[in-house]
């Protein structure tokens, strides 16, 4: 199939290359099929194209490269939502808010991608009883850096 | 809406098996107990209000200087897995 996106024009596509989210994104419940599409000169960072509504389109990144210690429960809830089975299935994503300086450049841990990578079902979880932040620093300002000290306690 | 009056200490069930206690009532807030099964998620709105407006904020923000941006994190990780 041939789809439309924000940033690489016209794109030909497998059905299997489709990542179903079944609820949605929050606050686009309706939108339910993307494409993850990447440049070799962006990566790790890779585009979450929306495939019904070409103007939708969201960076996203694996937190592991910037924030090694993100840790969360996945409750049994969300794993039923997507058959996630086993924990190797798992594709873990989180959404970037880029700013007009890229160093500026944030991520949301509160709102984390999960992606069943043997079925292709995906899911934005929503960690209730966590202290991340939606607005975590990729590249942490010279003063966060210095003083040690994890983002996530600004918000306690 | 189906709105109900409730005091301190009194409950309301919704479907037999959820059940939420109105536990304390203080000047600016209530506090509510909700016994409920593991299968039926709740949430605080604002939580997922915060993310609603994040994702809102990541689809309209500038999409660009993501290869600078690439280039630097590979630095940092580079120098990282050095140290």
């Amino acid at each position: 199939m041939k789809i439309t996106t924000r940033q690489f024009g016209e794109v030909e596509l497998n059905e299997e290359e489709i990542v179903t989210f079944p609820e949605g994104l929050v606050g686009l419940e309706d939108k339910r099929r993307y494409v993850i599409l990447g440049r070799p000169e962006e990566e790790p960072f890779k585009w979450l194209q929306c495939i019904d509504d070409p103007e939708i389109a969201f960076i996203i990144i694996d937190p592991m490269l910037f924030a090694g210690d993100y840790a969360f429960d996945i409750d049994d809830e969300t794993t039923s939502k997507i058959n996630l089975a086993r924990p190797e299935d798992i594709l873990l994503f989180v959404i970037v808010t880029l700013q007009d300086d890229f160093r500026k450049m944030t991520a949301n841990l509160l709102g984390p991608i999960i992606v069943n990578g043997r079925n292709r079902r995906a899911i934005q979880m929503v960690l209730h009883n966590s202290n991340y932040i939606t607005k975590h620093r990729i590249f942490p300002s010279k003063n966060e850096e210095a003083e040690g000290k994890p983002q996530n306690s600004k918000q306690a | 809406m189906l709105i109900l009056n409730r005091k301190e200490g009194e409950s309301i069930t919704i479907d037999d098996h959820i059940k939420i206690k109105i536990l304390e009532v203080g000047r600016t807030y209530v506090k509510i107990g909700i016994d409920a099964p593991r299968t039926v998620s709740v949430h605080r709105e604002e939580v997922f209000e915060r993310i609603r407006e994040e994702n809102l904020a990541a689809s309209e923000s500038p999409m660009k200087g993501l290869a600078d941006a690439a280039r630097v994190l590979k630095q940092k990780r580079d120098k990282a897995g050095q140290e």
